[in-house]
């Protein structure tokens, strides 16, 4: 015998809304919402700044996927929260990590070249269109397991394609794609993404990127949690039957072998296609409140078009903007404007609220390092889930707790040589002092290298003694 | 949309929640609980909602007990 009980008004959240699990500083869940493409006017962060102060202790921090999360979400407020953001037309990552089986994944904010339709092609347009068909979508809310895609058309690499499920490049008037990128530790390991040497029209990317994320949908195992990722999938399969899957599905398509891509994030200051600039303002480790989300959301109204882009490297870029020299007075007034490129081009995850590190967490590590005079791209993950992508940066640090005597201590390996590959294993266990000080060294050394007119893959190579 | 409470004996019912993320088990529970006396026993497989539910509920006045079951928890919930 069965008791029917009515969802009432929650009917219409699942699938597009939920909470995230939090374990540290007292959090016990974050609310991680899509921003599609990174895009967002100042109306809404005013909005969203005021779902910070009024539901998150005013605390707010750009991710690494350009949305943007709020922790200390008290749960029995959720409906609130999410009718609130359901008028925004906001969603939020599904948070299925929780869950110890495979299942129940779903397609993350699409990472889209922040100055995308500014200086190059606007991806954008797809990108969006593509987030709205996934988010909540019955067919792609139990996945085997997430799936990450990136886009970006402005002749770099720019959105971390090479480390997505699928990397969307624009070339010519179409596009060419990345498989199977991945960095975490799941099976089989930190996986670099492969070239699909194929050529999509830009018609025809809807339908193959839906393509693509349904065979993942469709053949990534639902055996084991540690094998559901797409890289798994790319890796067994190899690309030639990826490719065959594909076509049955959208049609022949055009071989395109030649891919030159080279990373490089959009930072500082630039001329748009239409004359106007943009302008970037760098936020150590996407770290905000909403006092600053409203003087964002006012400054990019009086200074540019009240739009803002909120970048892979947890940045602002404000656009449209006429004066560059008046939006930095401006900024100057309420946020330090670094000059050096470090600070634009470092991440860190938010591992002091998932609550996998002690003190010192990802985020004050990367603060720390970021005082050491050097222009290296940092990256920082609180543990092997990689999500300061810490094995593909220039040098990257990853954390895990020891036991040394009775005590349970905050330790970090320490990783060199990435950037779009995968970087190696430099030294493991170092305490956080340990850490600032090895960093300290390799920078003395690298400007010494660098004084030769050396690249940096070239010092690590030497400061290592091995190929990477 | 509709939620099944199953009856599995005299005041005491079933519901199912497996494959639900926060804050929904959650949710569900406390819609169950304003329809039926007796005890309720939930089923969920989402780690977060098995350290949710009994915080919340035990702070209401309600008894809570949780055991795991292979892959999920079985939450026992009564006045």
């Amino acid at each position: 015998m069965e008791v029917s009980i009515s969802l009432e008004n929650i009917g219409k959240f699942i699938g597009k809304y939920s909470l995230g699990r939090d374990g540290g500083r007292g959090s016990l869940h974050f609310l991680r919402i899509k921003i599609p493409a990174g895009i967002i006017n100042s109306k809404d962060l005013e909005e969203i700044a005021e779902l910070s102060k009024e539901y998150g202790r005013g605390y707010a921090e750009i991710t690494d996927r350009q949305d943007i999360q709020l922790h200390w979400i008290d749960s029995e407020k959720a409906i609130e929260i999410f009718e609130k953001l359901y008028k925004l037309g906001y969603t939020t990552d599904l948070c299925g990590q929780g869950f110890t089986t495979a299942g129940y994944g779903d397609v993350r904010n699409i990472i889209t070249c922040p100055l995308s339709g500014k200086i190059s092609k606007d991806v954008a347009k797809i990108s969006i269109k593509l987030t709205k068909y996934f988010s909540g979508n019955p067919e792609f809310i139990d996945l085997p397991r997430k799936f990450k895609i990136a886009f970006t058309a402005c002749g770099y690499d720019c959105v971390r394609a090479y480390i997505n499920d699928l990397g969307m490049i624009g070339v010519d008037d179409g596009f060419t794609a990345l498989v199977g990128g991945s960095i975490g530790s799941s099976y089989p390991g930190a996986t670099i993404a492969k070239h699909l040497p194929v050529f999509i029209p830009e018609k025809d990317v809807f339908e193959f990127v839906k393509a693509v994320v349904e065979i993942h949908r469709d053949y990534s195992s639902r055996e084991s949690k540690n094998k559901a990722r797409f890289k798994n999938l790319v890796n067994s399969w190899g690309i030639e039957k990826l490719l065959k899957e594909i076509e049955k599905r959208v049609g022949k398509l055009e071989r395109f072998e030649k891919l030159d891509l080279k990373p490089k994030a959009h930072i500082g200051v630039g001329e748009q296609n239409d004359g106007k600039y943009y302008f970037t303002l760098p936020i150590v480790g996407g770290v905000l409140n909403d006092e600053k989300l409203r003087i964002i959301a006012s400054i990019a109204k009086d200074y540019g078009s009240g739009e803002v882009r909120l970048t892979p490297e947890q940045n602002v870029i404000f656009v449209d903007v006429d004066d560059v020299d008046s939006i930095r007075k401006e900024l100057e007034k309420h946020f330090t404007i670094y000059d050096k490129e470090s600070y634009y081009l470092s991440i860190a995850c938010p591992s002091d609220f998932c609550g996998k590190t002690k003190d010192v967490h990802s985020k004050d590590l990367l603060k720390k390092l970021l005082t050491v005079d050097g222009d290296l791209k940092i990256g920082i993950s609180g543990c092997r889930n990689a999500c300061g992508c810490h094995n593909v940066f220039d040098v990257g640090f990853v954390g895990k707790l020891v036991k040394r005597g009775k005590e349970i201590v905050q330790v970090y390996d320490m990783f060199i040589g990435g950037n779009s590959k995968l970087a190696m294993k430099y030294k493991e266990n170092l305490s956080p002092d340990k850490a600032v000080e090895e960093f300290k060294k390799l920078v003395n050394n690298y400007r010494n290298f660098k004084a030769s007119g050396k690249s940096f893959e070239e010092f690590v190579r030497w400061y290592c003694g091995v190929e990477t | 949309m509709e939620l099944k409470l199953k009856v599995i004996g005299e005041n005491r019912y079933e519901l199912d929640v497996r494959g639900n993320t926060c804050p929904y088990p959650q949710l569900f529970v406390e819609l169950a609980l304003k329809r039926v006396d007796g005890t309720l026993e939930v089923l969920t497989d989402n780690p977060p909602s098995a350290r949710d539910i009994p915080l919340i509920l035990e702070r209401r006045g309600f008894k809570v007990e949780s055991k795991k079951e292979d892959s999920h928890w079985r939450i026992k919930i009564w006045k």
